[in-house]
């Protein structure tokens, strides 16, 4: 489905590689967790799979098609294929949940009767059938990510790429966005989603990429979040050991085991650090 | 992928209402600057169409001393027929030049009771083979025995087209200066429209509307603008050449001389102002369509 093949991506502004050769393959109807720090590379993956960017140098394959060598007159009908969700949501704030949903297929010009039919469907997977006509800021946050995500789903994608969509959310939202998600992901539908949100990352166990600066550092199935120093005590202990249990299963892997093996070694050490903690939970 | 004209239509009249204060300005400019083209080219037909009526109509009048002798009048009308310069003269007696003397001042009886029969002067009206000559017969005639005078409109003529040819240049510079203006504030406004739109296009790239799809309603909304200053300027024009052509007919009842007054020709006619006309609407739409797609090929692009 999506393929990268030493794509490597940098910025006029920045001397440092957005991303650096890197090489990774998603299948069809994966849910991929996007993980790594600010500047790790992230947006720019999902940009790059947007072609909004082209890359430097390595070749991106998404569907049987290289975007670096794609005419930009093809570039609309490529995005057809895709969906995106983002923090901020980006709904039109005059226009009512309906419009919102069916602008997008408005403007890629489909008849009436297929708008009707769709949007009303898709309002309904993401449950807000009974405000199609409130307007954005007449919804909670939650609410307006779901119109976001009706609106990146409506003309089914093949692939949804979603960029911190729980960011501006709380935890409780944050879990029913990722329902809907994880529904959209069973008909069939590849899903990459950036995200910083560690409960998330833990919750649903799905294959997680993590980047850092531009470079691949972890592959890994069923993953967590990883190690973050911002965690409660238990998140933190749960995560360790979680990572090196990973990293186990994971001796396939030869892209980025160097650096899998210093995480491993942080974690083991964390383990070390926590042992009295784990005792006095346990 | 079908464009459905209505929407495009809707998007671009919302835009439109929008930018009111943009749109208007635009339009003001486009309004002004095609008035001033179509005014210099009316003035430039204008004079054109005089040229060639003055130049026709009148050629070289002779006018002999009153007092000439019949010798002296047959031998100017005897050169008169054998030059090639002149096609043709028509000799008015001292009877018929009194009459013309007469109706011409008509309502000044002062310059009447000065002539006699006997001492108005005979004139030759003579018709040139090419206009261009008239100064030639002058010379050639001016000082021959028993003439008094040559009279011939081509100097009149030609100091009338060096004025306005100049008072032309000026008026198509200042053109030319408002077209670039309504250029640049018709880019402003369809910049400010992009602008004021940005949500919706990042949202209709996202999904992957196709370029043109995005950008036509700016590109329609930038001639439209155009378009409605260039009507309006060609109906200004319009009322122009009336208001000119009343002017001319008021001033020749004033005159009563019988003659067709020489001003008349200087107005365009209606035809004439018709193709102005169109000229004005087609380069409003031009300029913008030309402003406008340079603004949406830089803020616009994928």
């Amino acid at each position: 489905m999506i393929k990268f093949e030493k794509v490597s991506k940098s910025y006029k502004s920045n001397r440092n590689k957005a991303l650096n050769e890197l090489t990774l393959e998603i299948s069809k109807g994966e849910f991929v967790f996007l993980v790594g720090p600010s500047g790790s590379g992230k947006t720019t993956f999902l940009k790059l799979l947007l072609r909004e960017e082209r890359p430097d140098s390595g070749q991106i394959w998404v569907g049987g098609k290289e975007l670096g060598s794609m005419g930009s007159f093809k570039v609309p009908y490529y995005r057809r294929n895709l969906g995106c969700v983002f923090q901020d949501f980006r709904l039109l704030p005059n226009k009512t949940v309906h419009q919102n949903v069916a602008f997008a297929l408005e403007v890629i010009g489909r008849s009436k009767h297929v708008i009707e039919s769709k949007v009303g469907q898709t309002l309904e997977i993401v449950g807000l059938g009974n405000k199609a006509h409130r307007l954005p800021n007449e919804l909670s946050g939650g609410e307006q990510q779901r119109v976001a995500i009706a609106r990146a789903f409506v003309n089914r994608p093949l692939i949804l790429l979603a960029d911190e969509p729980t960011g501006n959310l709380d935890p409780a939202t944050s879990q029913g966005i990722m329902r809907i998600l994880d529904k959209i992901n069973r008909t069939e539908t590849t899903i990459i989603m950036a995200t910083h949100d560690v409960g998330i990352v833990n919750m649903m166990r799905r294959r997680v990429i993590q980047l850092d600066k531009g470079s691949l550092v972890r592959d890994q199935q069923r993953g967590i979040y990883g190690i973050d120093e911002s965690d409660t005590v238990e998140d933190r202990l749960t995560g360790a050991v979680k990572a090196v249990t990973a990293d186990t299963t994971e001796s396939e892997l030869t892209k980025g085991r160097r650096r899998n093996r210093r995480n491993t070694e942080v974690a083991k050490s964390l383990i070390a650090g926590f042992d009295d903690d784990l005792d006095e939970i346990g | 992928m079908s464009f459905s004209l209505s929407r495009v239509l809707r998007d671009t009249f919302i835009n439109l209402w929008r930018n009111f204060q943009y749109a208007l300005a635009a339009i003001l400019t486009v309004i002004v600057s095609l008035s001033l083209v179509g005014a210099a080219l009316l003035v430039k037909q204008g004079v054109a169409n005089a040229t060639v009526e003055w130049s026709h109509g009148v050629g070289v009048s002779l006018w002999m001393n009153a007092d000439a002798s019949n010798s002296e009048v047959n031998g100017i009308s005897t050169q008169l027929k054998e030059s090639s310069l002149i096609q043709s003269c028509n000799y008015l007696n001292h009877n018929d030049s009194y009459n013309l003397l007469k109706s011409l001042y008509a309502n000044q009886p002062v310059v009447i009771s000065a002539f006699t029969v006997q001492t108005t002067p005979t004139i030759f009206n003579c018709v040139l083979t090419n206009p261009n000559d008239a100064l030639q017969v002058y010379n050639q005639f001016s000082h021959q025995p028993g003439v008094y005078t040559v009279v011939y409109p081509g100097q009149e003529i030609k100091t009338m087209e060096k004025i306005t040819s100049i008072l032309q240049i000026i008026m198509l510079g200042m053109a030319l200066l408002m077209v670039v203006a309504s250029l640049v504030l018709i880019f402003v406004t369809i910049r400010m429209a992009i602008f004021s739109r940005r949500r919706e296009v990042a949202v209709m790239k996202l999904v992957g509307a196709t370029n043109w799809f995005i950008r036509i309603p700016f590109m329609l909304e930038g001639m439209i603008e155009g378009l409605i200053g260039a009507v309006i300027a060609s109906l200004l024009v319009f009322g122009l050449r009336n208001i000119m052509g009343n002017l001319v007919k008021n001033t020749e009842k004033l005159g009563s001389s019988g003659q067709p007054s020489l001003l008349s020709a200087t107005v365009a006619t209606s035809h004439e102002a018709v193709i102005i006309g169109i000229i004005l609407i087609v380069s409003g739409a031009v300029v913008g369509g030309i402003g406008s797609f340079v603004a949406v090929r830089r803020f616009l692009d994928v």
